[in-house]
């Protein structure tokens, strides 16, 4: 088999938004009656002009940032032109990285799982067409049927290198990257049709031919294998590969040669004239970074800085969650950081995944109280029962009688010697039983930790 | 400056009747020879535009403009949905 | 009751102390207008007097450009391709007239989507000039400028691309304001070259212009390039004004001869007059102002393809044939912009020709602000030529591109620029123009205001 190179466009709506990218229509397209979440700026009328959702720019930097892609100071708006009834302007507003202009961000990467880099060249934003449905079937039918609701709704466009020579690292990319997502809020697997991949693919150095509009995971990785399939049998047939465009079906896991649409070589780019430049500020960035709290890469990073090991440190920076509750401890009380890392990434992990705990409480003053307390905690099960109610939102207050080691001794030798008649005879093992029942009796089983280390100091001092 | 009236139309997806098409020819070359004159400038790197100062970015708040006065402008609709060419 | 020569000031303050009322002046315009329109052909839609009486504008209607969106009031752009074209919202500087009390008396003809500089590309047939009817009004703002001087209109909205507001105000005698780029919101107003234009005022006085302007002028939310501009009144007394010879020198005999005349009066009015031989880059204004706007053009106007609103077209073999036959609606100066911009965008031009055009038009801004340092503004003719016979243009379309030399200027800068008549030449006047910096509309106000009261051009006008 020839190697096959794969690189991918994923169109993500940006789902968090409460308005379409460009228009003050609801985001909220989907179930409802056609026509009804439309304006005249989302239908293209004459003299509508786009106002740039705000929010859209913040929710596509997090994600460019947690590509660990590099944002342009500067990004421009550009259109571009093709005729098609589901454009209501016959030109999709975008960005480019050509002729003058600048994306939201550039360069990054993503990491696999299998540890290879995926490189991604570029990060945009831009609006989605409306969508258009036919009577019966599509060949059949004699007029479209157009539907404005979705026209608007904003999108990121997330272009890689052509650095994937599998259909499970495509798949895996996806994956990943859906992850990634909703580490941001984006949760595309609630949205139906919120991921869209077109899925370039080339067979033995050959010409790329791009699959438009796959919808998910799985799909993206049937697509290629159909794709690599298709064009080796070409190949070893001694058949040239055309530079196409493709459409996949769904319903027959096949693509199909794509008509209708224009190609590439004319989309006659221009810069948006109604909207000015986007600008990224440092203030903006650092606002952003502040909400997402860097990358898994950032997070890790820190923990090994930290002296925290690895085994650790790649359980919690693979959680934000968890990685959040660490850094607050930090601030709270430095000394806790290395019990807080083994406690978030064994005892928090168990409990967020036993009750599908979805976040962690602002407030870790509940936390450090039990890391503060944690030597004194009698046994396993009361710290997790303690760690519980902490994550359930209940005020946590260690309220144990607690002894200094020092006040301890000089009560074992005061104990020892107030009963020196009965013990005198007695076995080790009977001896230490009789007085830890009198010192439980005393401090309180909650004490048990301390009161075994020290009795056992104290006996074997005097034997 | 090469260009052909025939291959514009199409790509701006115009049809020009042959009456129209020796007016616009000439309307056509005037524009071009007004273009010609470009040569002498330097290209820039970045697009320059009249960017205003200040916050130009609109609040995510949702605004609903009466979608039954879109309808109204629509050539033809089919219930709700906007009836148009077949698209094969 | 004969309000002809009336000034919107005038009429309003006799309103004010009860000798008029609303009613009346409206009923006086709309006969009018309705008499004369069969000869000048000035207003594609005119409406029946429905007033109230009411804020600072009294109810008093006026005319709008038929490329300004009005609610419920057909807008055509003097296209077939909009014909039966009803705008369900209005432009933010119509609603904004209509918060003032103000309504709308017609809307007025014009070169088609605002193309041309005579007045004679409208699919309704070219207007005429009340000074002479064989000749043009100039464009493309022909109609409202026709309304206002023939006295069919107290005053009127237009738009200015390329001198589409002074052109024609300088052709028919009257006073023509382009405010700043983005002074007042262009929503609604429908594009044909956006990043150029903006809506400007005509009217019999440039304190009509200023009465009005101070009440549309404004940072819209609707428009992201829309600035607020200073409207305090300025202090000047005698002007420091400067002229650039070259500009002159591109006028006709008559022109430069009546031009001069004019200057020889405000110099011994008191303005200061200081010269600058050559503005360096008056060779290349054409060139960037054509590239700009047909770019522009050509993607703003692929919208109209006949299947949300505009011509239906009844047999298409398929959705390109339907989309290209609706698109035949277009007149032929429409349809060359809209190619020569399809061409300057196309693969491998758009370096060639659009980036240039961008490159040219800061360094022309550039120059514009180095020269134009300590003067209150600079003064030059209008238009080079003085108004041709309705057809002559038709018959060469480099007679209409070159009229507009003078006019592009404060179009590439964004500088506010007003018309005023300064000489006159058998029936027509000689219109020149005062331009200033950008967002400085108030000073190049006061600087015309002042030289229209040294000149007095037109005795016979009642203010
Ligand atoms: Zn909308």
């Amino acid at each position: 088999m020839e190697e096959i190179k794969v690189g991918l466009e994923v169109h993500v709506q940006l789902v968090t938004l409460k308005t379409k990218l460009f228009c003050s229509c609801s985001s909220d397209y989907r179930g409802k009656p056609p026509n009804t979440n439309i304006c005249p700026v989302c239908t293209g009328l004459p003299g509508s002009m786009p106002t740039l959702n705000k929010k859209a720019v913040e929710e596509a930097l997090k994600v460019a940032l947690m590509l660990n892609a590099q944002p342009y100071e500067t990004s421009y708006f550009f259109r571009k032109t093709y005729f098609y009834p589901d454009l209501p302007k016959n030109f999709q507003i975008t960005q480019y990285d050509k002729a003058g202009g600048y994306p939201l961000a550039h360069d990054g990467y993503l990491k696999l799982s299998n540890g290879k880099t995926v490189r991604i060249e570029r990060i945009h934003l831009e609006e989605d067409p409306g969508r258009i449905y036919y009577e019966g079937s599509r060949a059949t039918a004699r007029y479209s049927l157009i539907d404005y609701n979705r026209s608007g709704i904003a999108l990121i466009e997330i272009v890689t290198a052509p650095d994937m020579s599998s259909p499970e690292e495509a798949r895996d990319f996806v994956e990943r990257l859906t992850t990634i997502l909703s580490d941001v809020g984006i949760n595309v697997k609630d949205y139906e049709g919120s991921l869209r991949v077109d899925v370039n693919v080339s067979y033995a150095g050959g010409e790329r031919v791009e699959v438009k509009n796959v919808t998910g995971a799985a799909s993206v990785e049937k697509a290629i294998i159909y794709e690599m399939f298709r064009q080796k049998t070409m190949y070893e047939k001694g058949i040239k590969v055309v530079r196409e465009t493709r459409a996949w079906d769904e319903k027959r896991r096949i693509t199909i040669a794509s008509r209708g649409k224009e190609f590439e070589a004319e989309y006659r780019y221009m810069p948006e004239p109604d909207l000015p430049p986007v600008t990224i500020t440092e203030s903006l960035i650092k606002k952003v970074k502040e909400e997402i709290g860097g990358s898994q890469e950032d997070r890790y990073r820190e923990l090994i800085n930290d002296g925290i090991n690895e085994e650790l440190a790649k359980k919690i920076s693979s959680d934000k969650n968890l990685f959040n509750v660490y850094e607050k401890i930090k601030f709270y009380e430095p000394s806790l950081k290395q019990l807080a890392a083994n406690v978030l990434a064994n005892e928090i992990s168990y409990l967020i995944k036993r009750y599908s705990i979805k976040t962690l409480p602002e407030d870790v003053s509940g936390l450090a109280e039990i890391l503060q307390n944690y030597r004194i905690i009698p046994d396993h099960e009361s710290v997790v029962a303690y760690l519980k109610k902490w994550i359930d939102g209940e005020k946590v207050k260690i309220s144990f009688k607690t002894v200094s080691a020092e006040n301890i001794q000089n009560d074992i030798m005061q104990i020892i010697s107030e009963n020196y008649e009965k013990i005198r005879n007695l076995e080790y093992n009977k001896k230490f039983e009789f007085l830890m029942g009198i010192l439980i009796k005393k401090f309180g089983k909650e004490n048990k930790k301390v009161l075994v280390e020290e009795l056992t100091k104290v006996l074997n001092k005097i034997k | 400056m090469k260009y052909s009236i025939n291959k514009l139309s199409k790509l701006s997806m115009l049809k020009i009747s042959k009456e129209e098409e020796k007016m616009i020819a000439k309307k056509v070359q005037a524009l071009g020879e007004l273009l010609e004159k470009l040569d002498a400038i330097e290209p820039p790197k970045e697009a320059f535009v009249l960017a205003p100062e200040g916050e130009h970015k609109r609040d995510d708040v949702p605004v609903e403009f009466d979608s039954d006065e879109i309808i109204k402008v629509f050539n033809e609709v089919k219930g709700r949905y906007l009836k148009g060419p077949k698209t094969l | 009751m004969n309000l002809e020569g009336y000034t919107l000031q005038l009429i309003l303050r006799e309103i004010e102390n009860g000798s008029l009322s609303p009613e009346d002046v409206n009923e006086f315009y709309y006969k009018r207008s309705v008499e004369l329109n069969s000869v000048l052909n000035a207003y594609i839609t005119l409406l029946e007097p429905r007033s109230r009486a009411e804020g600072d504008l009294k109810g008093i209607a006026i005319a709008i450009k038929d490329n300004i969106s009005t609610k419920g009031i057909r807008t055509t752009c003097a296209s077939k391709m909009l014909e039966n074209y009803v705008p369900p919202y209005d432009a933010t500087a119509v609603s904004s007239l209509k918060k003032h009390g103000g309504s709308v008396l017609g809307k007025t003809n014009m070169d088609e989507f605002a193309m041309g500089s005579s007045g004679e590309n409208s699919a309704f047939g070219p207007t005429r000039n009340p000074l002479n009817k064989e000749y043009v009004t100039g464009g493309s703002s022909s109609g409202s400028a026709a309304a206002v001087a023939a006295d069919m209109a107290p005053i009127a909205l237009g738009s200015d691309t390329g001198g589409s507001v002074r052109a024609p105000a300088s052709f028919t005698g009257i006073v023509g304001f382009k405010p700043s780029y983005g002074a007042i919101s262009r929503y609604g107003l429908i594009a044909y070259a956006n990043s150029l234009e903006v809506i400007g005022i005509l009217g019999k006085s440039v304190e009509d212009v200023k009465i009005l302007f101070k009440m549309i002028a404004g940072k819209d939310p609707m428009d992201s390039t829309s600035i607020n501009v200073d409207l305090k009144e300025k202090n000047i007394s005698k002007p420091n004004i400067l002229v650039i010879k070259s500009f002159v020198e591109l006028s006709s005999e008559e022109v430069k001869k009546e031009f001069y005349n004019s200057i020889g009066k405000l110099e011994s009015a008191g303005f200061g007059i200081s010269y600058v031989d050559k503005f360096s880059l008056t060779d290349y204004m054409l060139s960037s102002y054509y590239t700009i706007a047909c770019a522009e053009a050509s993607t703003n106007l692929s919208r109209y393809d006949g299947i949300r609103y505009g011509p239906k077209v009844e047999s298409a073999s398929n959705w390109r044939d339907y989309i290209s036959k609706a698109r035949s609606f277009f007149g032929p100066e429409v349809k060359a912009r809209i190619m020569m911009g399809t061409f300057i965008l196309s693969a491998g031009y758009y370096e060639t020709y659009y980036l240039r055009a961008l490159q040219l038009r800061k360094m022309i801004k550039q120059e514009f602000e180095k020269i134009i340092s300590g003067y209150d503004a600079v003064y030059v003719p209008t238009m080079p030529v003085l108004p041709w016979k309705i057809g002559k243009a038709i018959e060469d379309p480099k007679i209409a591109y070159a009229a507009d030399v003078l006019t592009v200027l404060p179009n590439l800068t964004g500088s506010p620029a007003i018309s005023i008549p300064v000489g006159k030449v058998r029936e027509f006047f000689v219109g020149g123009q005062f331009i200033g910096l950008r967002a400085e509309d108030m000073k190049v106000l006061k600087v015309a205001a002042i030289a229209e009261n040294v000149l007095q051009v037109k005795k016979n006008g009642r203010n």
